[in-house]
């Protein structure tokens, strides 16, 4: 579904991306890993045309991403808290999410009913602008805005960070049941190799803007990403 | 103990966001502030000339102390409205060792280095030693002069305490403005002659200078009374950290008639009543609005075609001015998602301009009330809302697509000029003085009814054109949207 061709990013002279050839495909749960600096988060901007690259090009279904906008259809996101629309309630800005999907606000509510537990009762009906909602419950709101509409790609930077230990339990299992009922496609960058190595079917390692990893996730990957993360 | 919390004092003063400005900003920040001391300055020593003008039975001071009462009723009305006692900055001590009541007597004297405490000084020191010094010996004079600062800082004492209900700060704003404004009509109207007591005593004051020792004893009492209750409310759940409260909402849903942009219509509302930089920005809306009471009763200004534009522009233009000149930073925080969304910038941009055409016509009405300053002005105010819509709005969304400052919505505008880049000042530049010279140049080659005639054509040809000339913006925020993420990426 998505390609990335030589695809390189340069500031001033120093290269923070420099992939030769990267496809996902459809169905895929892919975990990004990398330590800080690795490029995780400037490959999802450039997959989402948020920035230029200074070098080849990325497609989403065949179609360059800087070309056409045809990717928004079937593309959702939430990188970071830029995502949100924080002087919206959590209803008001799932039911704008909605309506851009052409959904009535009946289907929208039906939607979010089904991650009540997730919620945890924090966000329902609440009264409350989203700043003024706690780091975690802004992450589970944006995190659940990017279900909406049926995308067949759903982008997620760092979403286990901020969340507390049984979110971050209920989210692996969001993510599983979301693939399997839509086939679609995650991409998930994460410094928690535990989740990354549960969830994710493949696993791409980055270092310094480029692949040094890309494996089918196996009984053997959690040794493997230890043996290339740890220092000792 | 004290020397850590003035150093860090003189580093938050030295490295705050403020000197961080371009330097043209910092001359228009202190243009201003110059203008406004020249003004009050020049006030003190023209004072006993207004006075006498209004009060031309009255003895000189007698009536500006009789005066004094509403001096103090605005000045406590603004206080509450923009004086701010920073808390909030001491939550990082809190856990230093350092006493509570430390911290709170550090804030409270650096409550005293406020503008508001001293404006007031720039008339009064002249007024008191041009004026009164002429009738009353010097120690009579200083004795009245201190009791004034007294009551100043009193004032601005009583102003911090009742800061502590900031959390009922709406509540608090409008008694404090119901009671000033019935303390004024009382007064005004001699019911209770409120004023004529004030003045009697700022008379006997004069009389006998060691009554100025009075305001001092309360000054001390209050001093030590402030700082032993701000100490109490050192807590981060106490009231005087600023909370904000679930939310009285207003969805706009009448929005939902107006088809596809009513979303993006519902949205913009929402921004501009739910933020605080918004609200403030919407202030000036009303402001510019009132402009035509002060400027149509001068004749000079009223009589010449091209100010009666300028003036015209102005009132008409009032939201694309003020608030339309940042459309697409006020957007800045979360710009990411309106470019990963399909979003339909187009349709963004089209309920922009409806708001534009609306606030137009809203002010155009509006502004049928200067109907009592002839019917030349309304005529002009016309031309110019046609202007506005046909031309203005559009150079307003073109222009936006230049921005590059970003701007948070939670910081309130006084004072603020964040997202104010040279592209904005470029823009009002355009918006403002683009009509006028156009308007000037139209009346130095034609007679008066052509020079009309064409520049109401003028903005109707705008109109005309408006779906070719939005293909072309649109066509220039494409362009330059990867330039704007990034620069609204940077914070200022």
């Amino acid at each position: 579904m998505i390609t990335l061709k030589n695809a390189e990013k340069k500031y001033n002279g120093n290269v923070v991306l420099a992939i030769d050839n990267l496809t996902f495909q459809r169905g895929e749960i892919v975990g990004v890993v990398g330590n800080n600096g690795a490029g995780k988060t400037t490959m999802f901007s450039a997959i989402l045309d948020l920035i230029q690259l200074s070098d080849g090009y990325i497609e989403n279904n065949q179609q360059r991403v800087n070309q056409s906008e045809e990717w928004k259809k079937y593309t959702s996101s939430y990188l970071d808290e830029k995502f949100l629309i924080d002087y919206l309630t959590p209803d008001e800005y799932f039911n704008l999410v909605g309506s851009l999907k052409g959904y009535s606000s009946e289907d929208v509510q039906e939607f979010i009913s089904g991650f009540r537990a997730f919620f945890n009762g924090e966000i329902d009906n609440k009264r409350k602008y989203i700043r003024n909602l706690s780091k975690g419950n802004q992450q589970k709101i944006g995190i659940v805005a990017s279900l909406i509409g049926n995308p067949q790609i759903v982008l997620l930077d760092e979403p286990f960070s901020n969340l507390d230990p049984t979110s971050q339990y209920r989210l692996r299992q969001i993510i599983n049941d979301f693939q399997q009922q839509n086939n679609c496609t995650f991409l998930i960058s994460s410094h928690d190799l535990n989740h990354v190595a549960e969830v994710c079917s493949r696993i791409v390692i980055l270092e310094k803007g480029k692949v040094v990893d890309d494996v089918k996730t196996s009984d053997e990957t959690m040794m493997r990403l230890e043996s290339y993360f740890a220092i000792f | 103990m004290s020397q850590i919390i003035n150093s860090l004092n003189r580093k938050s003063f030295y490295r705050s966001t403020y000197w961080q400005k371009s330097v043209a900003k910092k001359i228009l920040v202190g243009f201003f502030v110059f203008y406004l001391s020249i003004s009050l300055l020049i006030m003190g020593f023209t004072l006993p000339e207004i006075l006498q003008a209004y009060f031309p039975e009255q003895e000189v001071i007698s009536a500006f102390n009789q005066n004094l009462l509403y001096f103090f009723i605005f000045s406590a009305i603004l206080r509450q409205l923009f004086q701010e006692i920073p808390v909030v900055n001491s939550i990082p001590l809190l856990v230093l060792p350092f006493k509570k009541k430390k911290i709170a007597r550090h804030l409270v004297n650096k409550s005293f280095f406020h503008f508001f405490n001293f404006l007031p000084l720039l008339f009064l020191v002249p007024f008191a030693f041009d004026t009164v010094l002429e009738e009353y010996s010097v120690g009579n004079t200083l004795g009245w002069l201190i009791n004034l600062v007294g009551l100043i800082l009193i004032d601005h004492m009583i102003g911090i305490w009742l800061k502590r209900f900031s959390f009922y700060k709406e509540k608090m704003s409008a008694i404090i403005s119901g009671v000033g404004v019935g303390l004024f009509v009382v007064s005004f109207f001699s019911i209770i002659p409120v004023s004529i007591w004030i003045g009697h005593y700022f008379d006997a004051v004069l009389g006998y200078p060691v009554l100025a020792a009075v305001p001092l004893i309360f000054i001390v009492l209050l001093y030590r009374f402030n700082i032993k209750e701000i100490a109490k409310g050192m807590y981060l759940d106490s009231r005087l950290m600023p909370v904000e409260k679930d939310v009285s909402l207003h969805a706009f849903s009448w929005t939902d008639k107006f088809g596809s942009i009513g979303k993006y219509l519902s949205l913009e509302l929402k921004m501009i009543t739910r933020n605080k930089r918004t609200r403030s920005a919407f202030m000036s809306v009303v402001f510019l609005l009132l402009y035509g009471f002060i400027v149509y009763g001068n004749s000079s200004m009223a009589n010449h075609d091209v100010s009666l534009i300028f003036i015209g522009i102005l009132i008409t233009g009032s939201f694309s001015v003020s608030y339309g000149q940042f459309t697409p930073a006020w957007h800045s925080k979360y710009f990411p998602f309106l470019m990963t969304r399909d979003f339909g910038l187009k349709n963004m941009l089209n309920a922009q301009y409806f708001l534009f055409i609306a606030s137009t016509l809203i002010a155009f009405i509006f502004s049928t009330i200067y109907l009592i300053y002839g019917a030349k002005v309304l005529f002009f105010n016309f031309l110019s809302a046609i202007f506005n819509i046909g031309i203005t709005s559009h150079i307003v969304l073109w222009m936006g697509s230049f921005s590059s400052k970003p701007i948070d919505l939670s910081q309130s505008s006084f004072f603020n000029y964040q997202g104010t880049g040279a592209s904005v000042w470029m823009m009002a530049f355009v918006i403002i003085l683009g009509p006028i010279l156009y308007f000037g140049l139209l009346s130095l080659l034609l007679q008066d009814i052509w020079s009309y005639l064409i520049f109401g054509l003028t903005g109707i040809g705008g109109i005309v054109f408006h779906e070719s000339i939005m293909r072309k913006i649109l066509i220039r925020y494409k362009k330059n949207k990867h330039r704007m993420l990034y620069s609204y990426r940077q914070t200022s």
